[in-house]
């Protein structure tokens, strides 16, 4: 690939990589589009329906063609593979030539930041994580898609919008710039590339079969099966228990929300924000973990998400719960477990299995010519398409974004935990100060005492009590609550 | 009569010193002065907000209990790691001294740790360390031994940090304290001995203060470099278990760069600056580092 330097803009010098071939490349494809043949090249390889579909109405698949569409996606999270495999396919479709410019995520936010304020985007289509909606979405620095969805002008006839899950959607999709909360009727986002939340893993040779015990559908029964299925060999449970906000987003907020807790209460609006950090639920849930040490491994509070998975991987827990991004690699033809894994929802003690909410939503940068919006829709319909899902989550096994991904019997025939995932994707939980700029830190912050409570140098509810401290200094200092 | 030498004039002179001048000013004290202004206002790009702040991010500092942490954190590594890296980098640059038969190979190996970048260093030593797979605990192990969790037992963690600090740079000392003892005059010892002078009196009486100089100029240079560790810590321990790890670099650049809070990152770092050089002002003028002390 070729790099190639920004041509506007005020990125901070990413890494910029020229999907396409080069300059020779896209002036074929020019011309090949010019002649009107494009269009055919694109039928005889594809299998983009958002194409080949396009007989009837006035949509044009090639009415960009020649163009330059310039995207910026998140390192790292496999999320930009597909598109590098597809990349020619799509653009002998739509004749548009695709920059492609992944970063790493803190270089990404900042990058946004950035660009999106600046007198014109470097970027057409932006990716940005559900902690940055506010930031971007909330801004108002992101172009309306409603208006595009609706024109069938503009949206291949084929493109099954009612498709993605409703709380996806609302996640990374909708928001009310107003209020500054997620949700309403304004839709700035996409969800994609991929979604994600959390699910459990487990032994299927251990458990949930004939004489074995039963999977545990609260967490108090998670607790004692872990404690009865605790050998010298096996440990009942792992969990992140270093120094990470995944101990936070997993395994603390899982059970803090099915216990009845509520992260939040007040309005930033009007300065009144504040965590319940010292409710009896938010104790009661680091409890359930402190409890769980002695079925854990010897070293889980130096486990990271790495070294849990090692742990799992490698056969010595039994029980983990994960973010369902892992299963991949679970199943994976690699895997030493792939024969004995299983999963399931994660338990819940209201019966209402859920977790929090993850993802990414791809959406415009209102600082742009409106001809660069209008290709830019056109290349995000190609990407967030069903068959561009499938072949994404077939071949790199990221989290699914649509419902119809769940159901689809090759997908799941080869990705067994696909239901579950898409399953736990529509019950997932959006995290509550995932509306302040500061919700980064607020995770960081509770996650430390989390940490130092499960290597015993504070109990629970000290632990909470000096979460909460540290979460009120934040929100003081963001202006969400009065001091 | 005397001709002018062609450098002699004064744009000559400017001339040649231009592109150094205009380096020092570009990647020195342009980012210096950049960093001091925004110190001053509340800056975060996720927010939008550049706001005038005065001396708030100071005075929000005094009241920050991570910020005191920190640089608790930051004085115990700093202290302990040069107290434990002087003593047996001197040690060895004595033993050393004695020139064994093969010594120069080993000076060679024990130079190694230094070459690496602090944050292959930290991740390094988190494998090495690692509790469930790592080589450290696997020997223990052998050997019937307890097996720590050294990076997250909150009473190891510190020390864990200073350890493999010391393991990078104790070298350093070692190399320039040799140097200095290679370049002693021999005279100085002969005479000791003849004055009936025992290798502890020696080395006590003679070897050290000749050394002193050199060990103050490592343990100096030394300090400063352990008072802005990052890398390491990065790599090691993320700054845990809790805030037990963090150091002011590491708390700056978290600040900075995780939660996008430029204007206070700035003051946490400017604090830095002024403590380093307030600290090396009073340590270079006590032990006597000054060249005409030096004599």
């Amino acid at each position: 690939m070729d790099h190639v330097t920004p041509a506007s803009g005020a990125g901070r010098s990413p890494a910029r990589h020229r999907v396409s071939g080069g300059r020779r490349r896209r002036s074929s494809v020019a011309r090949l589009s010019a002649l009107g043949i494009g269009g055919v090249v694109a039928a005889s390889s594809l299998s983009f329906a958002t194409v080949s579909a396009q007989s009837g109405g006035t949509f044009d698949p090639m009415a960009c063609a020649g163009k330059v569409v310039r995207i910026a996606l998140v390192d790292g999270e496999r999320d930009d593979f597909g598109l590098r495999d597809k990349e020619a396919e799509i653009e002998a479709a739509t004749g548009i030539d695709i920059q492609l410019t992944t970063m790493a995520l803190g270089q990404l936010n900042e990058s946004l930041a950035q660009n999106l304020r600046a007198p014109e985007s470097a970027f057409d289509i932006i990716h940005t994580i559900g902690f940055n909606v506010a930031g971007t979405a909330g801004a108002g620095l992101l172009e309306e898609l409603t208006p595009y969805l609706n024109d069938a002008s503009k949206t291949p006839a084929d493109y099954d919008f009612a498709d993605f899950p409703a709380g996806q959607l609302e996640y990374t999709g909708y928001f009310d710039v107003e209020s500054g909360e997620f949700g309403g009727d304004q839709l700035y986002l996409i969800p994609g590339i991929h979604s994600g939340s959390v699910l459990l893993f487990y032994r299927s040779d251990l458990l949930g079969g004939e004489g074995q015990p039963p999977v545990p559908t609260t967490w108090a029964e998670y607790l004692a099966t872990a404690q009865q299925l605790t050998t010298d060999d096996v440990a009942g449970s792992a969990m992140v228990g270093a120094n990470d906000v995944s101990g936070f987003l997993v395994d603390w907020y899982s059970r803090f929300i099915t216990m009845g807790g509520q992260l939040t209460t007040g309005s930033k609006a009007d300065q009144t924000l504040n965590t319940n950090l010292t409710s009896p639920e938010a104790v009661a849930a680091l409890q359930n973990m402190i409890d769980l040490l002695p079925s854990s491994p010897a070293a889980v509070t130096s486990y990271g998400f790495t070294e849990a998975m090692d742990a799992f991987m490698t056969g010595r827990v039994a029980m983990w719960p994960a973010w369902a991004t892992i299963a991949g690699a679970l199943y994976g033809p690699d895997s030493p477990v792939k024969d004995t894994v299983a999963v399931a929802p994660m338990p819940a003690e209201d019966g209402n299995p859920r977790g929090v909410r993850g993802g990414w939503g791809l959406g415009i940068a209102k600082n742009l010519p409106q001809e660069n919006k209008d290709c830019a829709w056109l290349l995000l319909t190609q990407i967030t398409s069903k068959e561009f899902e499938k072949y994404q989550v077939m071949t790199y096994q990221t989290d699914p974004n649509r419902i119809s991904t769940g159901s689809d019997p090759e997908i799941v025939a080869a990705l067994p935990y696909i239901p579950a995932a898409v399953g736990a994707i529509e019950s997932a939980q959006i995290l509550e100060v995932a509306t302040i700029p500061e919700a980064f830190e607020v995770v960081g912050a509770v996650a430390r005492e989390i940490n130092l409570a499960l290597t015993g140098a504070q109990d629970a509810e000290t632990a909470m009590a000096n979460a909460q401290a540290a979460a009120e200094t934040i929100l003081k200092a963001g202006g969400h609550l009065a001091e | 009569m005397r001709t002018a030498h062609p450098l002699h004039t004064r744009r000559d002179i400017l001339l040649l010193i231009s592109p150094a001048a205009a380096y020092l000013v570009l990647f020195s004290v342009f980012p210096l002065v950049y960093s001091l202004g925004i110190s001053f206002f509340d800056w975060s790009p996720t927010t939008s907000s550049f706001t005038f702040v005065g001396l708030d991010n100071y005075a929000m500092l005094a009241r920050d209990a991570v910020f005191w942490q920190a640089a608790v954190n930051t004085g115990i590594l700093v202290v302990a790691s040069i107290a434990i890296q002087v003593v047996l980098g001197t040690a060895l640059a004595l033993f050393f001294d004695l020139h064994l038969r093969g010594s120069w190979f080993v000076r060679g190996v024990l130079i190694l740790p230094m070459l690496l970048t602090p944050v292959v260093v930290g991740l390094m030593w988190r494998a090495l360390l690692n509790p469930d797979w790592g080589m450290v605990n696997w020997l223990l192990g052998e050997l019937g031994l307890p097996k720590p969790l050294w990076t997250a037992d909150p009473k190891l963690a510190l020390v864990t940090l200073v350890l493999v600090d010391s393991w990078q740079w104790t070298p350093f000392i070692m190399v320039i304290v040799f140097a200095r003892l290679q370049a002693l005059p021999r005279d100085v010892f002969e005479a000791s001995a003849v004055d009936g002078a025992g290798r502890i009196a020696t080395l006590r009486q003679v070897t050290l203060p000749l050394l002193a100089p050199a060990i103050a100029f490592a343990a100096v240079f030394r300090s400063i470099d352990a008072f802005r560790s990052f890398d390491v810590v990065f790599g090691l321990t993320y700054g845990g278990p809790g805030r037990l790890t963090t150091t002011l670099s590491f708390y700056a650049w978290e600040t900075g760069f995780s939660f996008t809070r430029y204007g206070y990152a700035s003051a946490i770092s400017y604090v830095m600056v002024i403590v380093a050089t307030v600290a090396f002002m009073v340590l270079a003028a006590r032990l006597a580092l000054r060249r005409a002390d030096a004599r």
